[in-house]
């Protein structure tokens, strides 16, 4: 018994050294992989309203202090070929946010229109510690058009995407788009039950307008937005269109009224009543106390 | 009996006419005009350069200046204290002190005002506050409330002297001869006839009566330049009451003051008695525990709850750098002239003197203190903004003017004594308060 239990706990030592020793030998060999720094530089494509056509490049820098915007670096953002300078659609820098943003120009018009299928190619300057980085995005040119149906009763959204297939618009079936109403910044509020619809093989997807009582703008308009973010093939498109179906809203802006933070001009009447009836009160006693002086000085002086 | 009345009253003319300066007042004063001239050259060196010679910044703009500006405002409250609460309580031993009260608040509402234009980087701007005025500011307010005060004071202090300047005009005074056309100006029409008599009176009684609301108006609306700013340390309900206990306790300090110091220069021991020193000993004593109180709620509310934008503001106060200087204000300031005074031993001259003195200087830097600390901690300090700001010492030239004004207060006081008698000469002669209206 003694025995027994003499080897168990040699078993168990033997066990917890091995063990010790092999997750520190892979704990060092993930250490050596490990590289102190780690750039992530992203380079996005963006179709708005089929025709406004841009580019963002977002750096950052993961290290031991965290995630940072690597600030002020330099950058070449090319069309396709970035071995031709002619394809050099511009060079730009990043802001403090580690963003930059270039619109395609009208003087690549030609080349866009030639291809169906397009690649950007962007190579940044060197980062210190991890050299130059050279990073593709790849698009096929599509467009993405939003409609509405209305019948009275109930309203209806329609969204349809095509690509360019050789010099043909061909429908997109199976992409997934999300639609909703404009909000303050980029945010939208789904129309319906679903934040997303999925094209079918006419390159549609419809969805019902269930939102009731939308604040819209004086008139009652709403913006809808159909998008689609981040798709391996067609990069950011957006879509969107003006509607008459929300509720009016009237701004109540209490600027310029009588306040207690307006100018002096727009002091409210009961503050300057109150205010005005104790100054004239009291300086009303006090040139009454001056005038009994004025008497009294008359009586002295008779 | 007449003849020995007359006598007596000759004496009490005698012994309470203005008086030339010994060789302690001339040094006195001239020690007061020296500070005087080095503010008013640092106020020109601040002129000529701007504020950027102070040690004012983004986060202390409101800095020794303002400290100042609310001492001076919690000073001149003893005005009201004394000649009015007194007068209209029916308070006679208060006869001989009612004229120090009123000169200690009419310079020092003076010297209120006049630091507040020092404290503004454009002096001329001043007069916007007249051309744009906003009713909506609690600046607005103060400034309003300021004159008003000043000119009740001003007010409250020549109408109950035009008697005695009849007497100073009858009785020729070799120390006065110079200032005799200065007298007639003043109060030659003075005939003390039944009608002007009556209509001062009767002015003196009204004054009484509005200047303790303006006088509670004065430092309450000061205290809302504070407490109308959402600040830790200043965002408090209580911030008028606590003022307006701190101001009475102050002023009671300064009147303290000047009885003892005029007593011993002028030998006025047969008019300020070892019973005022009692009676104003007692008045601290109250005054001092009301003070206390408020500071109690004003400190333990918010530490015991201690929200986290106030929690750097009280540590500070209690045991950071603010720590001496706090616990200086509320021992020397509060408990230690409890301590002397609560006894009637400690109600001698000497010792409600001394009593006087750290009221008044613990009194000072407690406005140090409601002012600068609160400043050092905004609710969203700036991420980089320069380390300086973050302290605040005040400048060479920030002291100069800051001890200037307040050796321009005492030097008013000062010369009114040697000009005019800092003891009510026919309230003391008719041994009552004739000016005195009973209200019902």
């Amino acid at each position: 018994m003694m025995k027994m239990k003499k080897n168990l706990y040699r078993v168990s030592v033997l066990i917890i050294l091995v063990t010790s020793l092999f997750a520190k030998a892979i704990c060092q060999d993930e250490d050596a992989d490990v590289p102190k720094k780690k750039a992530f530089v992203a380079l996005k494509y963006y179709n708005v309203e089929n025709s406004m056509q841009f580019l963002t490049l977002q750096c950052d820098l993961k290290s031991e202090k965290g995630l940072e915007h690597i600030s002020k670096l330099g950058a070449k953002i090319y069309l396709d070929d970035e071995t031709d300078e002619a394809n050099l659609i511009e060079s730009i820098k990043t802001d403090q946010d580690g963003r930059a943003k270039i619109y395609l120009p009208v003087s690549f018009k030609d080349k866009w229109i030639a291809s169906p299928q397009h690649k950007f190619i962007a190579v940044t300057d060197s980062i210190p510690e991890l050299g130059v980085r050279n990073v593709e995005s790849e698009v096929t040119i599509a467009k993405l058009t939003i409609d509405t149906i209305s019948d009275g009763e109930t309203k209806s959204v329609t969204v349809k995407l095509v690509e360019k297939k050789e010099n043909n618009w061909v429908p997109v079936k199976d992409v997934e788009i999300k639609l909703g109403i404009k909000r303050l910044g980029s945010s939208m509020l789904p129309i319906g039950d679903e934040p997303t619809v999925t094209t079918d093989s006419s390159g549609t997807a419809v969805a019902e307008f269930t939102v009731k009582s939308i604040p819209g703008d004086k008139s009652g308009n709403i913006i809808l937005i159909a998008r689609i973010e981040d798709n391996d093939v067609y990069g950011n498109l957006e879509a969107s269109k003006n509607v008459n179906w929300g509720t009016t809203f009237i701004s109540e802006s209490n600027f310029g009224k009588r306040s207690l933070w307006a100018t002096g001009g727009k002091t409210p009447i009961w503050l300057l009543s109150i205010a005005g009836l104790i100054v004239f009160s009291v300086w009303g006693t006090i040139i009454y106390l001056v005038f009994s002086f004025i008497k009294m000085r008359k009586l002295g002086l008779k | 009996m007449k003849n020995a009345n007359t006598i007596k009253s000759e004496k009490v003319i005698q012994d309470l006419l203005p008086q030339k300066f010994g060789k302690w007042g001339q040094i006195w004063v001239v020690a007061l005009v020296v500070i005087c001239i080095i503010g008013a050259y640092a106020y020109y060196r601040q002129l000529s350069n701007g504020l950027v010679v102070t040690n004012m910044g983004d986060y202390v703009s409101w800095g020794i200046y303002i400290s100042n500006f609310v001492f001076f405002v919690a000073i001149s409250l003893v005005g009201s204290l004394i000649t009015a609460i007194f007068r209209l309580a029916d308070i006679e031993w208060s006869t001989p002190i009612t004229r120090i009260a009123e000169i200690i608040a009419v310079s020092a509402i003076f010297f209120a005002s006049l630091i507040i234009i020092v404290d503004m980087g454009r002096p001329e701007r001043l007069f916007n506050l007249a051309l744009h005025p906003r009713m909506q500011s609690p600046i607005m307010w103060d400034v309003i409330v300021i004159g008003t005060y000043f000119c009740i004071s001003l007010l409250l202090l020549y109408l109950p002297l035009l008697p005695d300047l009849k007497i100073m005009l009858q009785n020729e005074n070799p120390d006065t001869k110079k200032l005799g056309k200065f007298y007639k100006f003043l109060g030659s029409f003075w005939k003390g006839t039944k009608d002007q008599s009556k209509i001062n009176n009767h002015s003196i009684t009204i004054l009484s009566i509005m200047i303790i609301p303006v006088a509670f108006c004065i430092h309450t609306v000061t205290s809302w330049l504070f407490a109308t700013t959402y600040r830790p340390g200043w965002d408090s309900t209580n911030f008028g009451a606590y003022f307006v206990s701190g101001a009475f306790l102050v002023g009671a300090g300064g009147v303290i003051i000047a009885m003892f110091v005029f007593r011993k220069a002028y030998h006025l021991e047969n008019y300020i008695k070892e019973e005022h020193f009692e009676k104003m000993g007692k008045a601290v004593v109250m005054l001092a525990f009301l003070y206390l109180y408020f500071n109690v709620n004003e400190y333990l509310v918010p530490a015991f709850k201690m929200k986290k934008p106030e929690e750097a503001h009280l540590t500070q106060l209690f045991a950071g750098d603010f720590a001496p200087m706090f616990w200086f204000a509320i021992i020397v300031g509060m408990l230690l002239p409890i301590a002397i005074l609560i006894t009637k031993k400690g109600r001698k001259p000497l010792p409600v003197f001394i009593a006087g003195i750290m009221v008044v200087v613990g009194a000072w830097f407690k406005r140090y203190l409601i002012v600068t600390p609160t400043l050092l901690h905004p609710f969203m300090p700036m991420s980089e903004g320069p380390a300086r700001f973050r302290h605040y010492f005040p400048s060479w030239e920030e002291w100069a003017i800051a001890m200037g004004s307040l050796a321009g207060a005492m030097l008013i006081i000062t010369i009114f004594a040697r000009i005019f008698p800092i003891i009510p000469i026919h309230e003391t002669l008719t041994g009552h308060d004739e000016n005195e209206e009973k209200l019902i």
